[in-house]
């Protein structure tokens, strides 16, 4: 079976167009920014490089929040729940999609189907990490004897993928990172919510959000660690520094670029101003916008400049450009929180 | 091994015990699985994987429950994460226990590798090869084929916030929330009055737990499920009698 009429469109990251796609189909048409900041869309996360585990090889510094369904069904207050349980017939998957209509939202390594995503194959043959992908997931809208049929954030076509190769995805075995995969996030939805509901879950997902970023304990979240990333990156230890080859600093800037605060900071900002018929205070949300979507294009510039191979080393982590470009995100980034407390503080 | 005494070697480790209690006896819900049995037959069972939620609402507590088997790479990542701070738990299964709900959460309070050997040292005093841990949980794997027997758990205790609310209020609303979602989605449209509804004894012992246990609602719920066998349409009645039971007791709680 297929789902009939399902609309998926193109979107940045694969949980928040996977909560997008499931609220659609229940007859709630919100954008993907709008999803992401119910999601706890406002995060950071940094780990030194090195340090005492050697296998840091590169700067995580990253702003996706895995948690995503977590913060999302705490804010709206719906049914949420991880199904662990190995489903090899199928059997589980064909049953929720035809009871329920939606997708099954299905962790996956999607290099093992990269062969049957034709020209989308490259993004995952190109973007090489130490270990298989984790945590990716895709939306099953269909299946039949011979084939899964998915959804991907990354495109709006659905692909066919053989039964046997999707098993494989699900469960890679030993290289994986988290073997297995075969979890299935299943959210649960109500098909009444109000405008009530809806101006509810915006104060509590940024109230909350706000409070972790800032309160939160651990170190490598959070502004503790945007404080240690933008005081740490520049003044690395020279020794450290050659640990830091070309391709650590290519690895970083790409994850800035692709999966972080090169592309969430203006998603968070553009969440905030869908929030401007709910909860009103346009003027001062609309320039909280306008400091993320400033820190957002900083960060791609930072990103661009660290990944610039005719550079040194040394110029893309402490050269003039370099500082000016963290000062700059520092600057927008502690101004749209300060404005962020103020407005959601009441 | 009840869900309660399970959570309370979790609760050990927060900042602030007098709410741990609470929590740690709040830690079963309402959720069930609604299995589709023959065309027109269906059945419903407790579902018990989701015994942090309680936690996770009422601390806003990012707690990450991870799935992976007791190797070299569950080691290496829990003991990044004890170095920055984090507490670490382990389900460690009775032995030869083929029930997966036969488990104790145990912290994990040192981890060494030699030589390619995980050693593991629980909250029991003893250390652990990693391949005996998963030994014990292979029993209740093979019999349910689920991978939640291998679930680790990290959080870090200093990320907890307080709530203004009491425990008990956060937890019935989450209990009616659970129950308001199922209730109007597209799962339940399936229970019309011409399905039949087969109630298995989990479901009911997870409402003789919530209800009376935690509750202290008495046992007038029970005539809610006397049948064994039910219409779809009769089912989401008892549904919508608990919501509002449950939405009454949210008003009068402080």
């Amino acid at each position: 079976m297929i789902l009939e009429n399902f609309k998926h469109t193109q979107g940045k990251s694969c949980r928040t167009v996977a909560i997008r796609d499931t609220l659609e189909r229940c007859g709630l048409t919100v954008k993907e920014e709008f999803v992401f900041g119910l999601a706890g869309g406002l995060s950071f996360s940094y780990v030194d490089p090195g340090g005492i585990f050697s296998e840091n090889k590169f700067f995580k510094a990253l702003a996706p929040n895995l948690m995503q369904f977590e913060h999302f069904a705490q804010n709206a207050g719906v049914d949420y729940r991880i199904v662990s349980e190995a489903d090899d017939d199928f059997s589980r998957l064909e049953s929720m999609l035809r009871l329920e209509d939606n997708p099954v939202i299905c962790e996956v390594s999607p290099e093992v189907y990269a062969d049957h995503l034709g020209s989308k194959a490259s993004l995952w043959k190109d973007f090489k990490l130490d270990l298989p992908v984790t945590s990716h997931v895709t939306e099953i809208i269909g299946i039949d004897q011979e084939n899964v049929y998915i959804c991907e954030n990354y495109s709006s076509e659905i692909y066919s993928i053989p039964r046997e190769v999707f098993s494989k995805a699900r469960d890679i075995g030993s290289d994986s990172y988290l073997d297995p995969h075969h979890r299935i996030h299943h959210i649960v939805l109500p098909a009444d919510m109000s405008r009530a509901d809806v101006e509810g879950m915006i104060y509590r997902a940024v109230r909350g959000n706000l409070k972790e970023y800032l309160d939160g304990g651990n170190e490598r979240l959070g502004m503790k660690a945007f404080t240690r990333f933008m005081e740490r990156f520049p003044e690395l230890p020279e020794s450290s520094r050659k640990t830091i080859c070309r391709v650590s600093l290519e690895i970083t800037g790409s994850l800035i670029k692709f999966v972080s605060p090169g592309m969430f900071r203006k998603m968070y900002g553009k969440f905030l101003m869908e929030c401007v018929p709910y909860i009103g205070k346009e003027k001062e949300i609309a320039e909280i916008s306008r400091l993320l979507s400033g820190s957002d294009y900083l960060w791609n510039k930072f990103a661009a400049r660290v990944m610039k191979k005719d550079l040194s080393v040394e110029e893309r982590m402490c050269g003039e450009a370099t500082i000016e470009l963290l000062t700059g995100i520092r600057s927008k980034e502690e101004q749209a929180i300060e404005g962020l407390r103020e407005v959601f503080a009441a | 091994m009840n869900k309660n005494a399970q959570m309370k070697a979790i609760a050990m480790a927060f900042p602030d015990n007098e709410s741990a209690d609470d929590i740690a006896a709040m830690c079963s819900g309402l959720t069930f699985d609604l299995c589709q049995t023959s065309h027109s037959r269906f059945a419903v069972k407790a579902f018990t994987e989701n015994r942090l939620d309680i936690v996770r609402e009422y601390y806003q507590l990012e707690i990450q429950a991870v799935i992976q088997k007791f190797g070299s790479k569950k080691l290496r990542r829990l003991k990044q994460k004890m170095a920055a701070g984090s507490s670490v738990f382990v389900r460690k299964y009775d032995k030869d226990a083929a029930d997966k709900c036969s488990f104790t959460y145990e912290r994990v309070s040192s981890l060494k590798n030699i030589a390619g050997l995980g050693l593991w040292k629980l909250s029991d005093g003893k250390w652990h090869t990693g391949r005996s841990l998963e030994k014990r949980a292979s029993a209740a794997f093979v019999n349910t084929r689920d991978w939640a027997v291998y679930e680790d758990i990290n959080f870090y205790p200093d990320s907890m916030h307080s709530r203004d609310e009491s425990c008990r209020k956060v937890y019935i609303r989450k209990l009616v929330s659970g129950l308001r979602c199922f209730i109007s989605s597209k799962l339940a449209r399936n229970l019309t009055g011409s399905v039949k509804v087969s109630i298995d004894d989990s479901f009911t012992d997870q409402r003789r737990e919530v209800f009376e246990s935690i509750l202290g609602l008495g046992s007038g719920w029970r005539e809610l499920y006397k049948k064994k066998y039910m219409s779809g349409a009769e089912f989401i009645k008892c549904l919508k009698k608990e919501q509002k039971m449950l939405e009454t007791l949210l008003a009068e709680t402080e």
